[in-house]
């Protein structure tokens, strides 16, 4: 046996020992499928050739000489392959990785923005109660008044979390389930006024629209309806309240609230005098960028024509 | 007429004392204002309110809903329960207990009101 052989025989055993090692590896799934073949086919080829150098050297009738040109061939694209492998999975691995700690990171702000709504609720509760509290201790009923309306005006700003909460996506609410929850929370709180009082809403395609505009919204409708039931309907005994909103075109909508009462008193003037209401109307519209304007016929007619970038469910 | 006895398991302490007021005001009596799941436990069954008004998540480790099963191994006591959390793991946990109605915070004093008339008359 000659030198040659003597070395070629030293690499056929550690490529023997390098593909079992690799076997086991893979076995206990340490190293990934792919790339284990691949690297497995390389340790195979020159492991063949080492075996083919040492019958060669030894002039043992070579079987395999004749096929060790290819082998040696094989060896260089088998190679690259391997790398390729690994880099893949390598990438796979960290793309997974990347996906795992996104997916924890939402699931973190889901459970915070939770967390936050419902203490905003909490907190709105707190402050609805200490007014309930205090218009509890008035006897006069036209002085806790006041305060019981501006619990209304709490809750009308708490629907906007409920609905958010409700809906599991926190940045925009359905305006049409938020605007049935403020007039069922209103024909609950008056439902000693209402007599015979027919609601009705006609909100077009279900729009969505941000929380930014839904409270200051919400509150617009809270007034507006509050005012047609307590002032509309003082003679009438039958009448209708309805919220309508379409969509002018892309970038405006038109929203209405009206009665069909006694109509607005010919003394207010919408622009120079009018309640705390409507004064809270005209502010909010504003803060729409929106504008605001009064029909009096058969009735009383407010529209508010809105500049919205809201979307389309 | 004997009043209603009512009990109110709730953390917050200002708003117990609102709704503590208020049912006084409708002509309920309160018998107590817990804040804790194990002390809802032990009065409820120290004294058999006619009604509980529960909170889900209170200032010890017994949630409204554990409590509320265990005060219903002894005694069936009607049950309204009044959280802000309305998510659908929440209503998954108040399912498993009979419950008479369920208020979401923040709510209106009327619908309390409602909720616990309709139990009485």
């Amino acid at each position: 046996m000659n030198e040659f052989s003597l070395i070629n025989c030293g690499s056929a055993g550690v490529l023997f020992g390098s593909m079992s090692a690799l076997c086991v590896a893979m076995s206990k799934k340490s190293v990934s499928v792919h790339s284990g073949i691949f690297l497995l086919i390389c340790l195979v080829i020159n492991f063949i050739v080492a075996v083919s150098n040492v019958l060669e050297h030894m002039n043992i009738y070579d079987l395999i000489d004749r096929y060790e040109e290819y082998f040696e061939i094989l060896i260089i694209p088998f190679f690259l392959l391997f790398i390729y492998s690994l880099s893949s999975t390598n990438e796979i691995e960290r793309r997974r990785k990347n996906e795992d700690r996104l997916s924890a990171a939402l699931e973190e702000r889901s459970i915070l923005l939770k967390e936050i709504h419902h203490r905003v609720k909490n907190n709105m509760q707190t402050i609805a109660s200490m007014l309930e509290i205090q218009a509890s201790t008035i006897d006069d009923p036209q002085i806790a008044k006041p305060l019981r309306e501006t619990v209304n005006r709490i809750l009308a700003m708490g629907l906007v979390h409920k609905k958010l909460y409700q809906s599991e996506d926190f940045s925009s609410i359905n305006l049409r389930e938020y605007i049935e929850s403020i007039i069922s929370l209103l024909r609950d709180f008056y439902k000693d006024v209402i007599r015979d009082i027919d609601f009705s809403i006609d909100i077009g395609n279900h729009p969505v629209m941000d929380l930014d505009s839904a409270i200051p919204l919400g509150l617009i409708i809270n007034e507006l309806i509050t005012n047609s039931i307590v002032h509309a309907f003082q003679n009438e005994k039958k009448g209708e309240i309805g919220i309508s909103l379409k969509k002018i075109d892309d970038a405006t909508i038109m929203f209405e609230v009206y009665d069909t009462g006694s109509g607005l008193p010919e003394q207010i003037d919408f622009d120079k005098n009018c309640g705390l209401g409507l004064q809270i109307v005209k502010i909010l519209t504003l803060q729409l960028k929106g504008d605001i304007s009064i029909v009096r016929s058969g009735g009383t007619l407010y529209r508010i024509t809105l500049h919205y970038c809201g979307d389309e469910e | 007429m004997d009043n209603k006895r009512i009990l109110i398991v709730e953390d917050d302490i200002l708003n117990a004392f609102a709704l503590k007021m208020k049912i006084e005001e409708w002509g309920y009596d309160v018998i107590n204002m817990v804040t804790g799941g194990s002390m809802a436990i032990e009065e409820s069954k120290k004294n058999k309110p006619d009604l509980i008004l529960v909170d889900i998540f209170l200032n010890d480790d017994i949630t409204g809903v554990e409590a509320v099963k265990e005060i219903h191994k002894s005694a069936l006591i009607p049950v309204i329960y009044i959280t802000a959390f309305e998510d659908p793991q929440t209503f998954q946990m108040i399912d498993e207990t009979e419950y008479r109605a369920f208020i979401a915070k923040p709510y209106h004093y009327n619908q309390v009101k409602d909720a616990i008339d309709l139990i009485f008359h």
